[in-house]
This record gives C-alpha cells, structure tokens and sequence, in this order.
C-alpha cells in the first residue's frame, strides 16, 4: 500500500468562516451568543423573557435556526426585535457559512447583541463554531440531572448554562446537586444560572451578565 | 447525526488530493478522531459507505484512529488522560487544560500498488 500524507483539519472550510464572522462581529462590536440545547429545553422562552428585559438597554437582533418552521421567529419578532429566519431543511445545526449569509440582512452598526437560537439539538451544534463570543447551553429540568455527562461537549464548550424550569422542580426528581457535580467535573469554570422563564425567576441576573459580557468586550476593543 | 455531514467535508478533502496526485481511485482513508468531539464510529462508517458510492472511493475502506483525551493541569504541571470528558486534575481537583482529544482531520490515504500481493506470491512460491 502506497501511503499519501494529507492532514487536513475535517472543520477546517466551517472554522475558516467561523473566523471571518468573528472579525466583522468584532469590528462592529457586537456580542454574539450561540443559544444551543434540545428541543424544548426552552430556549425561544427564555429569549422572550431576556429580551423583554433587555430590549430597552441593548439593540438585539435574533438569528433563529430551525429546521423547517418560522414558529420561533414569528414569537421572537412579537417580542419587537428584528429577526433573521434560517431554515436548514433538515440540517441539524447551524454552521457559519448559513451564519454568514443571515449577516447580510441584520444592520449590524446598529446592534450590541446578537442571538443565535441554534436548531434544537445537544449534539451537533456543539461541534460547529459559528464565530460567536461564546456558546450559552440551556437544559431544562424536566430533561433529567443525568444529562451533562451523557451530552459533555456542549457543557464543555460552553461559557454559560442556564437551567430552565426550575419552577417545575416540586413536580420532578431532579437533583441538582448530582446535576451541579457532574457539570462542573466537564467544565469548572462555567457560569450558572437557575431559570424560570415564565415566572421570571433568575432572568435579572442572567440580563446583568450578559451587559457585563458587551461591556468587557467593549472595553477590551477600546 | 453530524458524522454525514463531517463525511461530506473529508470527500471533499479526499478527491481534492486525490485530483492533486493525480489519482483515479484510492484503496484506504485513515482520519485521526479525538476522543472528545463526540462523533461517533459506527456513524461516520455507515456515512462513508454511503457517500461512497459512485466515487473514486467506490472500493476504499475508512480507518479511523482514535485521540485520547489528554488534559494539563499548570498547578500541578501534570498531564493525564482524561476519563471521559472529565477535565478535574486528579491530583488537585481543580479544571486543567485540554491538549488532546479534540483531533479531527484527514490524516492519509492509501492506494494499493500490489505491493502486498507481490509479498503474498513469494511466500506461496517459498522464497
């Protein structure tokens, strides 16, 4: 057998663009978090509740991932914010090149915060940079405390989780603790923050560290 | 789920070089795989087998050599392998960082030029 050295890097055509989105998000200085987990962890409510809050203190734009349907972006969009749809047609993340394209229809001088909602999923999306200052995992109580180890490269990738439901914490056999544990033996320097979203619980703080984040990354490009 | 889509890229990668070295099929494709970036084997097997079909790749075969997770804790100055996706130092406890496990590449191709055979051919004729 005649051996043919080639070493090439499989993420490398993503990575490659990745890169080129990170430049112009930082040139605009714009903070960009990529919103990843399952399908109904909760991450449309949760944006709601955030950018209710926020809307009046930052200039947020949504890209909203999805696999065919326009639900998300429609309840976002009612939230008074623009909002770019991108249908992958059965894709089950978003990569950078789909990012790049969605870039064309946001005015980003216009922005300080840019959302990514990914498609639901704990698996892929975690694999694909799409140029973002960080990714933000959001699980749901309801999923089960044994999740960080069994989906461990989002919570490993991730700057920040968010646990969502938590109001439904009485009616489930979730134990935090063990849940806790388990996410800081994968990633120890993750942020956390306990959510309920519908009743509001948790959304203030999670608010303040994200205006804490643009303005590090403000004062950092200064 | 996507290993398809990882396997579009290696094929792109793949008849690239091949088209470089001038190759009208190859025989083997070895990736190197860390072990912490959750693709899964058996997957990127069944993706290759599919996408094959119809390719220069028509008749190749996929090895896939897997990455350990290694970590680095600077307090300790200790590198250990990581168990699972594990990252605690076990001396100190504390998070160390990631050196290896997060590998995923092309590494080589291979085509048969009989070289083997010829080898077999001795070996029957007893030489």
């Amino acid at each position: 057998m005649k051996k043919i050295k080639i070493v090439k890097s499989v993420l490398k055509a993503n990575d490659r663009v990745s890169e080129q989105n990170r430049q112009i998000f930082d040139q605009h200085n714009l903070l960009v978090m990529n919103v990843i987990g399952s399908p109904g962890a909760g991450k449309t409510t949760l944006l709601e509740g955030l950018i209710k809050r926020v809307k009046d203190r930052l200039k947020i734009a949504v890209i909203e991932g999805d696999i065919f349907t326009i639900r998300d972006a429609k309840r976002i969009e009612a939230c008074g914010v623009d909002v770019v749809q991108i249908n992958t047609g059965g894709g089950c993340h978003l990569d950078a090149v789909m990012v790049q394209e969605a870039l064309e229809n946001l005015n980003l001088n216009k922005l300080d915060l840019l959302v990514i909602e990914n498609v639901g999923n704990l698996v892929c999306p975690a694999a694909f940079n799409l140029g973002e200052d960080f990714k933000m995992v959001v699980m749901s109580i309801t999923e089960g405390d044994d999740k960080p180890e069994k989906y461990p490269r989002i919570f490993q990738e991730s700057k920040v989780l968010v646990v969502t439901k938590i109001d439904l914490l009485k009616y489930n056999q979730f134990d935090m603790e063990r849940f806790l544990n388990e996410v800081k033996g994968i990633q120890p320097d993750i942020e956390i923050f306990k959510v309920s979203s519908i009743k509001g619980e948790g959304l203030d703080e999670l608010v303040e560290w994200i205006i804490k984040q643009l303005e590090v990354k403000k004062s950092m490009s200064a | 789920m996507h290993e398809l889509s990882l396997m579009q890229s290696i094929f792109e990668i793949v008849e690239a070089e091949m088209k470089a070295h001038g190759l009208a099929h190859i025989d083997l494709v070895k990736i190197k795989v860390g072990e912490l970036t959750a693709v899964e084997g058996a997957s990127m097997q069944f993706a290759f087998e599919v996408l094959k079909k119809g390719t220069g790749l028509e008749n190749a075969r996929l090895e896939i050599e897997y990455v350990p997770g290694v970590a680095y804790c600077a307090k300790c100055d200790l590198r250990y392998l990581m168990e699972g996706y594990r990252i605690i130092c076990p001396q100190c406890g504390r998070g160390g960082r990631i050196i290896a496990g997060k590998e995923l590449y092309v590494d080589s191709l291979g085509v048969d030029d009989g070289e083997e055979n010829k080898n077999c051919q001795k070996c029957i004729k007893g030489q």
